[in-house]
């Protein structure tokens, strides 16, 4: 009976003191392949806390190059719908484009059906960068590296609910030009 | 939330009148995000079929600017997979929210261990913010 109680005891120690994983077991590499808008792998997830933090890093296959009309059509990195809209409703997501010879990173989001976008920084090829959104009761604050804050208009929703995970999306109307990939790691 | 809670907890203490089973649990879960601890109250089956509600927290965290704390509260429905004489093992899903307002759906599976008639320990495997989770737990059958 002892026996029982000490071992359940130091099972109960080790499942619930073990060791972080390593940084690299959380990194998720996306690959949007060329002809395609969507990212593989697919996750369904859903936002459980009022900030979505995370790393992402871009390498060489952000560059690309289109016609003048789509080069400045966002594609978007990752963000979240917000409470029980739809993602064309009320949404908010990072955005990017290889524009003027460099990757702009955009707040981009919907608030009640319109669009609004609005530049915050420039990342630098396969370095990660610091990419944070926070909901507030009618904005939506976007943080970048140390770049200052851009705070976007919130639709009218709810504050209970799903707010499902939107992940990356090459497009606009373009496809991807060739395989695209990124890598994100969710810190909060 | 607070109506599901207080319905749950009507059904549960009417139950407990009846003389049923009645699990108290304290649990810990590592999650992704950082270790979780709290409290679940149940009914539980002859059968080992279990219906409550749960409430854990992140004891303390500290972020750049002001102090959060994660919490995760909700029912929690537990399906019997396999019995021994001290062994049984569990399917469990957990439904609720977390941080007040997000919706958060945790399944997951369980290996419980009886010390004795009305005293346990279990360990937890499971599904939280995309990335697996493990869980332990001390129960006593109360009544």
């Amino acid at each position: 009976m002892l026996r029982i109680l000490i071992y359940a005891l130091l099972m109960h120690l080790l499942l619930t003191s073990c060791e972080p994983l390593p940084e690299d077991a959380r990194v998720r590499r996306f690959v949007i392949r060329k002809g395609e808008h969507y990212s593989k792998p697919r996750y369904v997830e859903t936002l459980q806390a009022n900030k979505l933090v995370f790393e992402a890093t871009f390498d060489e296959t952000a560059v690309y190059r289109f016609d003048d009309y789509y080069q400045d059509s966002a594609n978007k990195l990752f963000g979240f719908s917000d409470c029980n809209s739809e993602h064309h409703e009320n949404s908010a997501r990072f955005g990017w484009m290889w524009f003027n010879d460099r990757l702009e990173i955009h707040a981009y989001c919907y608030a009640n059906g319109v669009r609004s976008s609005q530049f915050v920084g420039v990342a630098n090829l396969n370095e990660p960068a610091r990419y944070e959104i926070e909901i507030k009761d009618s904005e939506y604050v976007f943080r970048f590296n140390d770049n200052p804050p851009v705070v976007m208009e919130r639709g009218n929703t709810c504050d209970k609910g799903v707010y499902y995970m939107l992940w990356p999306y090459f497009g606009g109307e373009m496809p991807a030009p060739h395989d695209v990939h990124v890598a994100i790691r969710v810190l909060h | 939330m607070k109506a599901i809670v207080t319905v749950v907890s009507f059904f549960l203490f009417s139950l407990v009148a009846s003389g049923q089973n009645m699990v108290v649990q304290t649990q810990s879960e590592w999650t992704v995000a950082g270790i979780q601890h709290g409290l679940s109250v149940g009914y539980e089956t002859r059968s080992s079929w279990g219906l409550g509600v749960y409430y854990q927290a992140e004891l303390e965290r500290e972020s750049e600017d002001n102090v959060v704390r994660d919490d995760f509260q909700g029912i929690y429905l537990q399906a019997p997979v396999a019995k021994a004489e001290k062994l049984a093992f569990f399917a469990l899903l957990r439904a609720g929210f977390a941080n007040n307002n997000f919706v958060a759906i945790a399944p997951g599976l369980e290996t419980r261990v009886h010390i004795s008639s009305r005293l346990g320990t279990a360990f937890g495997m499971g599904l939280r913010m995309g990335c697996a989770s493990v869980s332990g737990r001390l129960f006593v059958k109360m009544f």
